[in-house]
């Protein structure tokens, strides 16, 4: 039996995220934000989108417009959607910030990368790979699938707020910069999906589930409260990122910082058109000074 | 400062591995679980904007 009051506090409380993440968006903007992170403006759209349609699709139900029925119809297919590309966008989110986080230190941020861009695939065909086990016949394999790419982009998010809980300072930008104000909040998101997920699946009833999305919408306030703070506060300055001269990072760096890198190309001959008046005079010289000249290496190779 | 971050972070990440695990269990069945009869399936309805629904 649904509770429509549940549902209520529900819609209310998903159209009080709106709230947030429009202003957010216009402090973006105002701020010339946009371009240096864009993955971020693009995941706040995404949830704005998604937000609206299910503020839409219920309040059309809640204004007894529509059936329940339609309203879940006109709401779950565009949100499957817009949930796969919301997954999406962020990890092209956290690529950037790992990007941002990472400019200090080349060497490290393209090793770094290297390794970013392999766990994004694996993740990717660890998801792919679902629709191949076993699953629960009551389970949608499109929906498996989504699930599937969702937990790894939680995983994710919150394995790059622990890098950088534990690398902040040391990469020069403290837990104050915008890069680790997106993350943690990302990861605060993370948590909640994954929880809540995980508890939802075990739920039988249609109010246990809505109250369990009411608690859900708590952590999400909580992180766009969080991402307003932050954009709304000046950058703190990025500090000088300083090693010990013994450090092996400073190796690491270095090395990685040549890796893949092919190594210079040298002129071994030059064809009769090249600098014809070079040529002249250095034959010249080599004419007037053979012993000299060949004592210096200096030889013209036609 | 730095200890509750990291706390923070360290928190998040462990109760997202156990969500995930359990998760995990519930969606597969592995070799060692034959739970074929559980009705998984999430009630209509309850389903937030920012995650799917099952239909």
């Amino acid at each position: 039996m649904l509770n429509l009051s549940l549902l209520r506090i529900l819609v209310a409380l998903v159209a009080s995220e709106l709230a947030f993440l429009l202003p957010l968006a216009w402090v973006l903007r105002r701020k010339s934000l946009v371009r240096e992170f864009s993955g971020f403006y693009a995941y706040i759209w995404v949830y704005v989108l998604a937000d609206v349609l299910y503020v839409v699709s219920r309040g059309l139900f809640l204004s007894s417009l529509i059936s329940y029925r339609t309203a879940n119809e006109l709401y779950n297919y565009p949100s499957d959607f817009l949930f796969l590309i919301e997954s999406v966008v962020t990890i092209w989110l956290m690529y950037q910030l790992f990007q941002k986080a990472t400019s200090g230190i080349p060497g490290i941020q393209k090793l770094g990368t290297v390794v970013f861009q392999w766990a994004t695939v694996i993740a990717l065909i660890m998801a792919g790979s679902t629709i191949f086990t076993p699953h629960d016949h009551h389970s949608y394999l499109t929906v498996l699938f989504f699930l599937q790419i969702g937990r790894s982009t939680s995983i994710l998010a919150l394995c790059l707020v622990t890098f950088f809980a534990f690398t902040a300072q040391k990469l020069g930008m403290g837990y104050g910069s915008r890069v680790f104000g997106i993350s943690f909040g990302l990861a605060m998101l993370a948590t909640n999906v994954l929880v809540r997920d995980a508890l939802m699946w075990s739920t039988a009833s249609s109010a246990q589930g809505m109250f369990i999305n009411i608690l859900g919408e708590f952590p999400q306030l909580a992180a766009m409260t969080l991402w307003m703070v932050y954009f709304l506060k000046a950058e703190p300055a990025r500090k000088l990122i300083t090693l010990p001269s013994t450090s092996p990072l400073i190796l690491w760096n270095e090395t990685a910082r040549l890796l893949g890198n092919s190594a210079g190309q040298v002129v071994v001959s030059y064809p009769s058109t090249f600098m014809p008046s070079v040529r002249e005079v250095a034959e010249k010289a080599s004419n007037r000074n053979p012993a000299a000249a060949q004592s210096r290496g200096l030889r013209i190779v036609s | 400062m730095k200890i509750i971050v990291r706390t923070l972070a360290l928190g998040m990440l462990l109760t997202g591995f156990a969500a995930d695990h359990y998760l995990a269990a519930k969606t597969t069945l592995s070799a060692n679980s034959v739970d074929v009869t559980a009705t998984s399936s999430w009630p209509n309805g309850s389903c937030n904007p920012n995650t799917f629904c099952a239909k």
